[in-house]
């Protein structure tokens, strides 16, 4: 058994408050991801999963605990560029990532930060743009992007640094549905390839797609396993304020009235299936 | 009717795309010879000399197949100030001349128990349109660099220049950088101050008749447009700054050399022409 | 039937109109919202839908066609809208982003303050605000607003808002970036709004589960047109037009036509997650009753 590519052991974590005080986003928190896994974590606003997005790259750093990534400890800055290279976080914010007046200069802004040699810099762009399809927008600037545009864009430039793992924090939140559609099914092509993913999102029917679900809640790890073992515990999700896929929720209702329905469907497909 | 739409008087910092000889040119040729040009306009004492050089200002406008009304409209949002400045200039300054230039006009007023005068002398009257010719070579000549360059040309022309200077310690990276975001995010903010000043029109805000010169109430008007704005900036540098960290940004130290194709000779020749102009300016004995 | 109190026909609106970057943005709305209304507007981003609530409050004018809420013509360019925007509240997207005062509390009061409202008014209007919001008047009115979740500082916004007591609440995106918890307390406060009556409320939203949730009536706009138009059952059951338009329908209706097209007998207006389980389980009585 290899070892993971990212390995969290016992770690805390506490935001300083404006007034004086804390308070704990994550709280003795354990887990490991393994490489080639297509993960997703949900939980409300407030349950922490943002801060474990930030923890898993070095932008925050447990106050108790570790954080290991390919074997390289957060807590030493000089490994944090070593890190983002395994590494990489696309945010919530579609216009708050891009730094560049044109596409194809934001893209090469990773590498270039590495220092790479220009033709390795513009391979890596090609390749990129090529990835996430935004091959034909390339000399736009950034105003003139769709919602969804624009996160296929951060997208690229987080790919350009060739990373193993990425991790999506609520990047489909403040897209409209064609433009969460597209962040998806680039996030599916990418763990197809062999990307690690980490899927950070409080959208039931997002988690439904991934391999293993992980629910945080509080700060604490309440729930962890395939989606539809997850989902399968609806009243332990009621309890924690969370539902389940509305397709998931409608095969219950069928169950408890007494029809044969196979398994947990957790989509539309699998639902119409299911049916007896 | 459209109260809120900002875009239209913008000149400086808008690119248009186009096939010129300016378009054409190196930015550093450009960057050189902007300053070159508007050194003569600058510092020439004389009106003719002044003239001259608005005089070509306006001819790069033409060379770079801008029309030359949408260039002037740029300097439509400052007139104002040039009233101000020309009407207090022209009033006032004469009291002030140190080379002792002939009195053109003298007009005591009274105030009360207060006495001054107005007062216009050669040298006031000249420094009065002087100073107004120059601001408004200043927006052109700013406009038609910017209106002939991309801003990626600009932010690497300024980084390459000012790259020797690394060794005293001369940020030119990082200015070039700040220079770039600003300007990438010129748009974004324009439309989020658009959606606020909508937003608090909506709520019953009023900002008032525009020219009342009540500055502070002004001012105080203005809250709820001022401190959303800048909370909503604090908060979007902080998620780039989290972006920007994540692709292993840590400043110009090491980072792949920004380059530029070598100079050609037409970049030569503008910058040799615009020399040449620059000290015939200087040194040709104008009548006026 | 009385007088609706939006009309909006043949609209057409420019952006940035007279200068080289000119593009249309609406081209001959047709639209009436009524005195209790709860419509929703539909579209994509760029069809033109926040252009069009823009004008219900005067903050766009009318290029042609015409605009008249309550009474009063869009056209008229002597026409003074500042009474208008007591009478039409306009909640923008991401309206947490508007918050300007230190004291939540003050931060709801400068819409009333800004309409010369008396102290006591002031007061009252606040706290009936905040109440219908669901934040607590004690709890809340002193609180620092920038130390609030998102959450709660959208629902100030709202209150600011609804502080001006509006009889037409236009929300744009209202749910946008919330989680499932968050949606659920703001959809629930706007129903119970909309049911304590004297209000008219627009939704303008692309997600269709909103929608679904709580609209009547739907317009649908593509490209600056009306494209389509009716009850929401109505419109819903258009799935392939919805469809060739890249918009889509509620999760549960989805579900319902996917079934049909399966060949299972299921109504094809079905809304919600009740009235599916109704349409698939009633008719099998359950073998262990």
């Amino acid at each position: 058994m290899t070892d993971p590519l990212i390995e969290v052991s016992g770690v805390t974590f506490a935001y300083p408050l404006p007034g004086g005080g804390r308070t704990i986003a994550l709280s003795d928190v354990s887990m490991s991801i393994r490489e080639g896994e297509f993960l997703a974590v949900i939980g409300h606003n407030g349950s922490g999963k943002s801060t474990l997005a930030k923890l898993f790259n070095g932008l925050l750093i447990p106050g108790r605990g570790e954080v290991r990534v390919a074997g390289m400890s957060t807590r030493d800055t000089s490994l944090h560029r070593a890190i983002r290279q395994v590494v990489g976080v696309v945010f919530q914010d579609p216009e708050d990532q891009i730094v560049a007046t044109l596409v194809e200069e934001d893209v090469a802004f990773g590498p270039e930060n590495l220092g790479l040699p220009r033709d390795e810099v513009r391979r890596r762009v090609e390749a990129s743009l090529a990835a996430v399809e935004v091959e034909e927008l390339r000399l736009r600037p950034p105003h003139q992007l769709s919602g969804g545009q624009k996160q296929r864009v951060a997208i690229a430039g987080v790919l350009a640094m060739q990373p193993r793992c990425v991790v999506l924090d609520e990047s489909t939140a403040m897209l409209d549905p064609e433009g969460r559609r597209e962040v998806l099914a680039v996030t599916r092509r990418l763990h197809r390839a062999g990307t690690t993913i980490v899927l950070v999102t409080h959208f039931m029917s997002e988690a439904a797609l991934a391999e293993r679900t992980v629910v945080l809640s509080e700060g604490r790890i309440e729930l962890d396993g395939p989606p539809r073992e997850v989902f399968g515990k609806r009243d332990r999700l009621r309890e924690l304020d969370l539902d389940v896929p509305p397709v998931t929720a409608l095969a219950e209702r069928g169950r408890a009235a007494g029809v044969e329905i196979r398994g947990l469907p957790l989509t539309i497909d699998e639902f119409v299936s299911a049916l007896p | 009717m459209d109260e809120f739409d900002f875009a239209r008087n913008v000149t400086v910092g808008q690119y248009v795309p186009g096939r010129s000889v300016v378009h054409r040119l190196d930015p550093r040729a450009k960057l050189g010879g902007f300053i070159i040009v508007l050194a003569a306009i600058i510092t020439s004492d004389s009106y003719i000399g002044n003239a001259v050089g608005l005089a070509a200002a306006i001819g790069i406008v033409v060379l770079a197949g801008i029309p030359v009304g949408y260039v002037l409209s740029g300097v439509k949002p400052i007139i104002p100030i040039l009233v101000v400045f020309t009407v207090f200039n022209f009033l006032f300054l004469g009291n002030y001349d140190p080379t002792g230039s002939a009195v053109l006009w003298r007009q005591p007023v009274a105030l009360g128990p207060y006495e001054f005068n107005f007062t216009v002398t050669e040298s006031s009257m000249k420094q009065t349109v002087q100073g107004v010719v120059r601001i408004i070579a200043l927006i052109v000549l700013t406009s038609i660099l910017t209106l002939t360059t991309t801003i990626t040309g600009l932010a690497k022309a300024i980084e390459l220049l000012l790259s020797p200077f690394r060794v005293i310690k001369v940020p030119g990276h990082e200015a070039a950088m700040i220079l770039a975001i600003a300007y990438r995010f010129v748009p974004t903010i324009a439309d989020e101050l658009e959606r606020l000043m909508k937003a608090q029109a909506s709520r019953g805000a009023d900002f008032g008749k525009p020219g009342r010169l009540r500055f502070i109430q002004r001012a105080k008007q203005m809250i709820p447009i001022t401190v959303p704005l800048f909370v909503g900036a604090f908060r979007r540098a902080e998620r780039l700054i989290m972006a920007m960290e994540s692709r292993c940004y840590i400043g110009g130290h090491g980072r792949t050399p920004i380059s530029l194709p070598a100079l050609r000779r037409m970049d030569w020749a503008a910058l040799a022409s615009a020399t040449v102009f620059t000290l015939a300016v200087w040194n040709f004995p104008w009548p006026l | 039937m009385s007088e609706p109190i939006v009309q909006v026909s043949g609209l057409w609106h420019w952006y940035l109109r007279g200068t080289p970057l000119q593009t249309v943005a609406l081209q001959g709305i047709d639209l009436e919202i009524q005195s209790d209304d709860l419509a929703a507007i539909m579209g994509h981003t760029g069809s033109g839908k926040s252009t069009l609530v823009q004008h219900f409050n005067g903050l766009l004018r009318p290029h042609r066609g015409s605009v008249r809420v309550f009474g009063s013509d869009l056209s008229d360019p002597k026409l003074d809208v500042r009474p208008l925007r007591r009478r039409v509240g306009l909640v923008f997207q991401q309206p947490e982003m508007q918050l300007f005062d230190p004291t939540v509390g003050d931060d709801i009061a400068f819409g009333p303050r800004q309409l010369g409202c008396t102290p006591e008014d002031v007061r009252r209007r606040v706290r009936t605000a905040m109440e219908r919001v669901g934040l607590g008047f004690e709890d809340f009115k002193d609180r620092y607003t920038f130390g609030l979740s998102g959450g709660e500082m959208r629902r100030v916004a709202l209150a600011g808002v609804l502080a001006l007591e509006p009889q037409l609440l236009v929300l744009d995106e209202p749910t946008a970036g919330l989680d499932p918890r968050g949606r659920r307390q703001l959809l629930d406060s706007l129903r119970a709004i909309h049911a304590d009556g004297g209000m008219a409320l627009v939704i303008v939203s692309h997600d269709m589960d909103v929608v679904g949730e709580m609209a009547r009536r739907v317009f649908v706009l593509a490209g600056g047109k009306t494209v389509m138009r009716g009850g929401v059952r109505e419109v819903f059951s258009r799935v392939e037009e919805l469809r060739e338009l890249g918009l889509g329908i509620p999760q549960v209706s989805e579900l319902a036509y996917e079934l049909r097209k399966a060949g299972r007998d299921v109504r094809a207006d079905v809304l919600t997650a009740d009235e599916l389980a109704e349409a698939l389980w009633t008719s099998s009585t359950s073998p262990a009753t």
